[in-house]
């Protein structure tokens, strides 16, 4: 176990001296555009830090029940990561296969998919999401709808 | 360079000003001024230097040869494009296939463009004027010119069918297993739109590769992409979300509403496509940045370039991703 700050202070630490520091010093209008991209990478890591674990597993949940019996693809003690990995190898592979074209299987695999970008926009740009889901109205496609 | 323009005009040239301007992911712009001692060409010249960056080049885009000699074409039937000049194909001369331009002063960087206050009366008209130069690329192949030397889909070939193809081999290469990508391949393949007439395409036409004046549209810049195919998808790729800059509203590149965009394009002789058609290359469109942001951050992961921002960009596909599932279903639904 580390001391403190925890892996997300020190890269909340690490953002804000560029964010307050190092671009306000920068003229170069490429050099600035490059270190707030660095800075956003560093505030993408902390979310990542946050809720990667908690996505994870929900992510394996909902592969799990969307390839039903054949889902058991999980080693016991396998990583979470790679057991999401090769369980979602599997769900390309039956989708080439026609396995989703129609009905409930559908339904519940568009969910998935967009549940997962979903997750992944939370991480990589929550202020996008925020606006996509702003744009459209109520009750309509891009909308989370496990809420 | 002076020995390479003195070259091109027959008389000594002195390089009075060269400095890089931009920075693109696979070429290079520089600032050229030059001055011309004598002869037909003699004065000052204010040039933009195109260049590749690397011997490698990004799939399905044109070398600098092929480039210059559209801009000719181009040029030639009146589209809005800096006068291209000269091209220095022998690598000898600088290291890399190069040409020169004019020089056209604004600004490009979409997020600028949609944003900056003395770009406003130039942003109301911007729908209206792309439209107009786009159907004049679009009917550019009426005029007899041979385009054949830019890429394209075989004769009995349907280009919709043709660029997923691609798409297809590219994610393959890199090795993409998500499988809304398959979902989506999956979707247009069964969908795809059939074209009445393949036409040029410029293959990038958005905000972000139009140079824009406070007094208006300026220049069309960014022919690397051109080939030959369906002009929807022409149409489609403005209204991408990820091209309104974070202005969503504005449908068409983040400046105005994409109605206008089309209507200017009817007007000015294009022809009309159905909202199928262009939903159709809008997903195609969402799908294929997609793909190219992945494709980009591999480039890095690669060490063919390191930079933050291709890294980046392997995380900004899932805002394209979220977009094409959203848009298909939204297709099911019509």
């Amino acid at each position: 176990m580390q001391d403190p700050p925890t892996a997300q202070e020190l890269l909340s630490a690490a953002r804000e001296h560029l964010t307050a520091h190092v671009i306000p010093a920068l003229s170069d209008p490429r050099l600035r555009f490059q270190t707030l991209v660095a800075a956003n990478v560093l505030a993408i890591v902390e979310r990542e830090l946050t809720h990667g674990d908690a996505q994870t597993r929900a992510e394996y949940g909902r592969l799990a029940a969307l390839l039903g019996e054949g889902g058991q693809g999980a080693a016991p003690g396998e990583e979470p990561a790679r057991a999401v990995e090769s369980l979602t190898r599997r769900l390309r592979d039956r989708v080439a296969a026609g396995g989703f074209d129609a009905g409930p299987e559908r339904e519940a695999l568009v969910a998935h998919l967009k549940r997962t970008a979903i997750e992944k926009l939370r991480v990589a740009n929550p202020r996008y999401l925020r606006r996509a889901q702003g744009c459209r109205p109520p009750g309509s496609a891009t909308e989370d709808t496990a809420g | 360079m002076a020995r390479f323009v003195a070259g091109q005009v027959a008389a000594p040239v002195e390089v009075t000003r060269l400095e890089p301007v931009a920075g693109g992911a696979s070429r290079e712009t520089w600032r050229v001024d030059l001055n011309v001692e004598s002869g037909p060409d003699a004065g000052d010249h204010a040039l933009a230097m195109r260049r590749d960056m690397r011997s490698v080049m990004l799939p399905d885009s044109l070398d600098r040869a092929s480039e210059f000699r559209l801009l000719q074409v181009v040029y030639e039937h009146g589209v809005l494009v800096p006068r291209p000049r000269w091209l220095g194909d022998d690598p000898a001369i600088l290291g890399r296939p190069f040409f020169l331009m004019d020089w056209v002063d604004g600004e490009s960087i979409g997020a600028r463009v949609v944003r900056l206050p003395e770009l406003a009366p130039a942003r109301a008209d911007l729908p209206r004027r792309m439209g107009g130069q786009l159907a004049r690329i679009h009917t550019l192949d009426e005029t007899g010119v041979d385009l054949s030397f830019l890429p394209g889909p075989e004769p009995e070939d349907n280009p919709a069918l043709h660029a997923l193809r691609r798409l297809r081999e590219l994610a393959e290469a890199l090795d993409v297993f998500n499988p809304a990508y398959e979902w989506a391949f999956r979707w247009l393949e069964a969908n795809a739109p059939a074209c009445d007439q393949v036409t040029l395409v410029h293959g990038d036409f958005r905000v972000g590769n139009v140079l824009v004046q406070p007094g208006g549209l300026a220049a069309i810049i960014d022919w690397e992409f051109a080939h030959r195919g369906d002009p929807a998808e022409d149409l489609a790729w403005p209204c991408l979300r990820d091209w309104r800059f974070g202005r969503d509203h504005l449908t068409f590149g983040g400046v105005g509403q994409r109605e206008e965009f089309l209507e200017a394009y009817a007007q000015a002789g294009g022809r009309s496509f159905s909202r199928e058609a262009l939903r159709y290359w809008e997903i195609m469109g969402n799908v294929r940045w997609a793909v190219g942001c992945l494709s980009q951050a591999r480039r890095h992961l690669r060490g063919e370039d390191r930079s933050v921002e291709l890294a980046s960009l392997g995380r900004r596909a899932a805002e394209m991703e979220l977009e094409f599932l959203t848009l298909i279903e939204e297709a099911e639904a019509a």
